[in-house]
C-alpha cells in the first residue's frame, strides 16, 4: 500500500493530474470573481454614461429664474422618462448653497443627505439609487445637475444579466477545464504504456542474448534518449564480456602447452605412485580447462545455428569417444535406443558437448566397477545413469550451480560440466532433470523435446 | 625412421623430442611453418607431427600447402583446440590423425605408428597387441608365438580392431568394412564374428580381449 502510494506520487500522470486539478480548482473559485469584478466596473462605466448623457439632456433645457423658480423643459416623449417612479429615474438642478432650483416629480431631496459640493463630475450612491453630479454654469450662476437611477427597478437588469452570465460562464469553465486531464490522459497514456513496454523487454534482457537491445519505436523524445542511453551501456556490456570469454577462452588454450609439456615430463619419470598421481592431476587439470573452453565457447556464441540431425547416431559417436577412458577407470558403458535414428531439431555441435560433459561426470562422480547406462529415446531425450551412489534431493537443487561438486573432498572433475549440460538445454530450449535411476545412482536426462518434429 | 616435429613451444618441442627420441625415432625440430618447409625440402620425412598455433601462422595452412604440393607424407596435428565435435567430424584439412593438447605420449607414439602403417610407409606390417601379434599383410596371427588359424572375415575384423587399438570401433564401421553392399547380413553378423575371434584368443591364451561395448562397437585392450 505504502509502494503504491509512493508510486502514484512519483508517477508522471499523478503529478500532471494533480497540478490540473489544483488549477481548476483555483481557475473555478478565481475566475467568478475576476470575471465579476471586470463585468461590474463596465457595468459601471456604462451607467455612469446614460447617467452623463440624461445629465447633459437636461443642462441644454434648463431654463434659469431669477426668483429661484427654474425650468427644465424637456421635450414630451424625454419628460416621459421622468413621469413615472418606474426606474426610479428623477433629475434636480441644484445651486451653490444646495438649494433645489428645480426637481422631475419623483426627485427624493431627502435621501441625499450630503449634497454634493464637488465643482467637478460626482458619482454618488445612496441606498438603491446612484446618481451623477455635474457642475453647469448658467448666467452667473454655478449650479450642479444631478441625475439619479435605481439599481433594484426592473429596468436595470445588467446585474441580473452578470449573475446568469457567471452561472453559465461557471459550468462552461469548469467543464473545458476537465476537458484538459482528459486531453492528457488520453494523449500521455499511450506513451506510457509504451514506456511500461519498454521496461518489461529490459527486465527479458538475458545475458544469454546479448545482442538484444530495447526498442524506441513510439517512445516520446525525452524517452528515446534514456532508451538510446541504455541500449549503449548494453553495448559496452556486451563487449566487456565478449573480452571476458575471449579471455577466459584464450587462457583455457594457453595452457594446453605447458600442460603437454608436463605431461611428457612426468611420463618419464619411473613409474611410481607419485607419478601415478601427478598424471592424474594432470589429466583432471585437462578436463577443467576442455571444460572452460566448453564454457567460453558456449557462452560466445549465443545463438548456435541449428539443423535436423540424428540424437541417436551423435550418442554412438559420443559414446564410442569416451569409452576408452570409461573403461581405463576399470567402469562399463552401454548405449541404448540408438539403433534406429532419432531425429531432432538442434545444434549438433552443442549436444555432443552435452553428452560428453554428462558421461565425463558420470565417470570422475562414481566408484571404479560402476555401470553406466546411456539411453536414447524419443522424441529427443538422452540420459545418462549410474549405479554408483546417486545424489540427494539436496545436492540435486545444488548440482547444476557452477563449480558445485557433490563431494567437495574428491579432487577429480570441477563441477562445471553440469552447468554446462544446463545451458545447452537452455539455449534448446529443453531441461536437464536429475533423478534417482532404477539402480539407485544418478540419472541425469537432457530433454530437448521442445524442438523436436514429430 | 625420421620424423620432423613442428612445435614453436620450446619446452614442449625438447620433451617431445626426447620422448620420440627415446622411442627410437629420428626428430628434427622446427620452430615455425618457415623452417619447417626448409627442413621438408632438404630432407626425406616418413611422418609430421604439427603443431596448430605456429608463430607465422596456423599449422593447417601449413599442411594445406603440402598436400597441394603433393606431399604424401603422414601427418599428426597436434592442437590445444580439442573440442568434442572437432574431433567426432573427423580430420579435416588432409591430416591423418588429430590429438587434443595435453595427450599422452604413449598414444602419440601408437597414433603415428597406426598412421605410418595406413600410408604403408611402415616397415613391418605387424601390430601387436599383448602377446597377440597380427601379420596385417597375410592377415596372419600369432598368440604367444603359436599361429592361430582365421577366417578371411574373423582376420579383417581383428585387424580393423587392432589398427584402431584403444580405441571403439562402432558396430556400422565393422559391417562397413567388413561386408559389401551385396552381402546378405544379418543383425548379429558381426557378433557371431566377434563370438567366434573370442574363442580362438581364449583357446590361445591370448592375453588381449575384445570387449562389447553394448549398443555402440568393440574395442580391443590387454586384459587386465
Amino acid at each position: 500500500m505504502k509502494r503504491l502510494v509512493r508510486r502514484a506520487a512519483t508517477s508522471l500522470l499523478t503529478r500532471i493530474l494533480l497540478v490540473e486539478g489544483i488549477t481548476i480548482v483555483v481557475a473555478s473559485l478565481a475566475m467568478p470573481f475576476a470575471a465579476r469584478t471586470v463585468l461590474e466596473s463596465s457595468v459601471r462605466a456604462i451607467e455612469r454614461d446614460t447617467l452623463r448623457q440624461q445629465a447633459e439632456l437636461v443642462a441644454r433645457h434648463v431654463i434659469p429664474a431669477p426668483g429661484g423658480h427654474w425650468q427644465v423643459a424637456l421635450p414630451r416623449e424625454e419628460m416621459a422618462i421622468y413621469a413615472t417612479g418606474y426606474d426610479g429615474r428623477a433629475f434636480a438642478v441644484i445651486d451653490a448653497r444646495g438649494q433645489v432650483l428645480a426637481h422631475s416629480p419623483f426627485f427624493l431631496p431627502d435621501i441625499w443627505p450630503q449634497p454634493p459640493r464637488a465643482w467637478h463630475e460626482q458619482a454618488l450612491t445612496s441606498g438603491p439609487l446612484v446618481g451623477l453630479s455635474v457642475p453647469r454654469a448658467f448666467a452667473n450662476h454655478n449650479v450642479r445637475i444631478l441625475v439619479t437611477q435605481d439599481q433594484t427597478r426592473p429596468g436595470a437588469v445588467v446585474d441580473d444579466v452578470v449573475r446568469s452570465f457567471l452561472a453559465h460562464y461557471l459550468v462552461w469553465l469548469v467543464g473545458l477545464l476537465l476537458l484538459m486531464p482528459l486531453a492528457n490522459i488520453t494523449m500521455l497514456w499511450p506513451l506510457l504504456r509504451r514506456m511500461r513496454h519498454t521496461a518489461r523487454a529490459a527486465t527479458q534482457l538475458a545475458p544469454q542474448d546479448p545482442g538484444a537491445r530495447l526498442d524506441a519505436a513510439g517512445l516520446p523524445a525525452e524517452a528515446t534518449a534514456m532508451v538510446s542511453a541504455i541500449n549503449g551501456l548494453l553495448d559496452r556490456v556486451e563487449a566487456a564480456l565478449a573480452l571476458q570469454q575471449e579471455f577466459a577462452g584464450n587462457v583455457a588454450h594457453e595452457l594446453r602447452t605447458p600442460l603437454a609439456t608436463l605431461r611428457l615430463e612426468v611420463g618419464r619419470m619411473a613409474a611410481e605412485p607419485a607419478r601415478d598421481e601427478a598424471l592424474a592431476q594432470i589429466a583432471r587439470m585437462a578436463h577443467v580447462l576442455d571444460q572452460l573452453r566448453d564454457l567460453a565457447s558456449l557462452e560466445h556464441d549465443a545463438a548456435p545455428a541449428f539443423e535436423r540431425f540424428d540424437l541417436a547416431g551423435l550418442a554412438v559417436a559420443v559414446v564410442a569417444d569416451r569409452t576408452p577412458d570409461v573403461l581405463a577407470g576399470g567402469r562399463s558403458i552401454a548405449l541404448f535406443g540408438a539403433e534406429e535414428t532419432v531425429m531432432t531439431h538442434g545444434n549438433p555441435g552443442l549436444v555432443a558437448m552435452a553428452i560428453a560433459n554428462l558421461l565425463d561426470n558420470a565417470r570422475l562422480h562414481t566408484p571404479p566397477g560402476t555401470a553406466i547406462e546411456v539411453s536414447v529415446a524419443r522424441p529427443a531425450q538422452i540420459s545418462v545413469a549410474d549405479n554408483g551412489p546417486g545424489v540427494t534431493e539436496e545436492d540435486a537443487t545444488r548440482l547444476a550451480r557452477r563449480f558445485w561438486r557433490a563431494d567437495h573432498r574428491r579432487s577429480d572433475g570441477a563441477g562445471l560440466g553440469l552447468s554446462i549440460v544446463q545451458r545447452i538445454a537452455h539455449v534448446h530450449n529443453g531441461r536437464l532433470l536429475i533423478s534417482r535411476a532404477a539402480s539407485g545412482g544418478a540419472c541425469f536426462t537432457l530433454s530437448l523435446a521442445e524442438y523436436a518434429l514429430p | 625412421m625420421r620424423i620432423l616435429l613442428v612445435e614453436d613451444d620450446a619446452p614442449l618441442a625438447r620433451a617431445l623430442e626426447a620422448w620420440l627420441a627415446g622411442a627410437g625415432l629420428t626428430v628434427d625440430h622446427a620452430a615455425s611453418s618457415e623452417e619447417a618447409e626448409l627442413f621438408l625440402a632438404a630432407n626425406t620425412y616418413a611422418a609430421l607431427v604439427l603443431d596448430r598455433g605456429l608463430p607465422d601462422g596456423d599449422g593447417l595452412a601449413l599442411l594445406a600447402r603440402l598436400r597441394r604440393a603433393g606431399h604424401g607424407l603422414a601427418v599428426v596435428v597436434l592442437t590445444a583446440r580439442g573440442e568434442v565435435q572437432a574431433r567426432i567430424a573427423g580430420l579435416d584439412a588432409g591430416a591423418d590423425d588429430y590429438m587434443a593438447k595435453p595427450f599422452s605420449p604413449d598414444e602419440l607414439l601408437a597414433r603415428l605408428r597406426a598412421v605410418l602403417r595406413r600410408n604403408g610407409t611402415f616397415q613391418g606390417r605387424e601390430i601387436a597387441c599383448a602377446n597377440l601379434v597380427f601379420d596385417l599383410d597375410n592377415l596372419s596371427l600369432k598368440v604367444g608365438g603359436q599361429v592361430v588359424a582365421l577366417s578371411a572375415r574373423e582376420a579383417g575384423l581383428l585387424g580393423l580392431l587392432l589398427r584402431r587399438e584403444g580405441q571403439v570401433v562402432t558396430k556400422r564401421l565393422a559391417e562397413d568394412q567388413l561386408f559389401g553392399a551385396n552381402d546378405p547380413l544379418g543383425s548379429n553378423a558381426i557378433e557371431v564374428y566377434v563370438h567366434r575371434l573370442r574363442q580362438k584368443l581364449d583357446a590361445a591364451q591370448g592375453e588381449a580381449e575384445i570387449v562389447t561395448v553394448r549398443g555402440v562397437g568393440y574395442i580391443i585392450k590387454p586384459r587386465a
